[in-house]
């Protein structure tokens, strides 16, 4: 867990794989949803934030793992990154976002006739 | 394994012996299998532990298990009398070999978590579901162990 001067939230644990033509991050963010999810890009950083919906009220905590409600993570975007071809998915807890290389980047096959 | 405190009995009181002993014996085996917090342990059989939230209410004690991206169909849920068990399998989505990451924090591989529930519960009642990665488990209290409101007698 981090704290800046911000409250306290939760780092996702990711896997970052590149593929000739793209780079694809998956984060676990549990119990997030679409509507608690936030992507943001600007300039070289990629910040994903996700919010877990808190328990019932009527509920009361026996005990509590999750020392926050956020999860939170930033990434910087290399060169090669095309910044608007960005895509995400989220399902079960698990964020997968695509990051297109630029089209420069993108290894191209030369037909052999 | 952390050094425990040992604290003679301060009075002879053989029930207090036997009290202060046990305590001190929990406390013992809590902290020596007490898991890791969502990471990796050798002491239970699996290669991970999900992280886990326990709430209860009158009625219920509300168990939620962090599993994402894992099917229903590899997870197994039980109960012996108090005690809850979690387990599966948290399987890779495709093939994909080391070389191609540049990062692979994320864990995979069985699990099992094992919860003292805080209370007594119905084991025919029990409701299981998973979303957004989350399982969780609603378990309804014995009546016997709710709480009962006392009229007071004139």
């Amino acid at each position: 867990m981090q704290s800046t001067n911000e409250s306290p939230f939760l780092v996702p644990p990711v896997g970052i794989r590149e593929e000739d033509d793209r780079v694809v991050i998956q984060a676990e963010l549990p119990g997030v949803t679409r509507e608690n999810l936030d992507l943001i890009v600007e300039e070289d950083d990629l910040t994903i934030r996700g919010v877990r919906p808190a328990a019932d009220e009527k509920l009361r905590t026996v005990y509590s793992e999750h020392p926050a409600a956020e999860f939170r993570r930033r990434f910087v975007l290399g060169n090669i990154i095309d910044r608007g071809r960005i895509e995400a998915s989220l399902k079960d807890g698990i964020l997968e976002v695509v990051l297109y290389k630029t089209k420069e980047e993108t290894p191209r096959r030369i037909e052999v006739s | 394994m952390a050094l425990i405190k040992w604290r003679p009995a301060r009075d002879l009181d053989p029930l207090d012996l036997l009290t202060g002993f046990r305590s001190e014996l929990d406390q013992l085996v809590e902290k020596t299998l007490s898991p890791f917090r969502g990471g990796r342990t050798g002491l239970f059989e699996g290669a991970w532990v999900p992280v886990v939230d326990v709430f209860e209410d009158d009625d219920r004690v509300v168990v939620k298990a962090d599993l994402p991206g894992i099917e229903k169909k590899d997870i197994d849920v039980s109960i012996q009398g108090d005690t809850l068990i979690i387990k599966g399998e948290k399987k890779q989505e495709e093939e994909v070999t080391e070389k191609d990451y540049h990062r692979l924090e994320r864990v995979y591989g069985s699990f099992q978590r094992v919860i003292q529930l805080p209370s007594k519960v119905d084991a025919q009642g029990i409701k299981a579901a998973c979303r957004d990665g989350v399982l969780e488990i609603s378990l309804p209290k014995k009546e016997e162990v709710k709480a009962r409101k006392i009229e007071i007698g004139e």
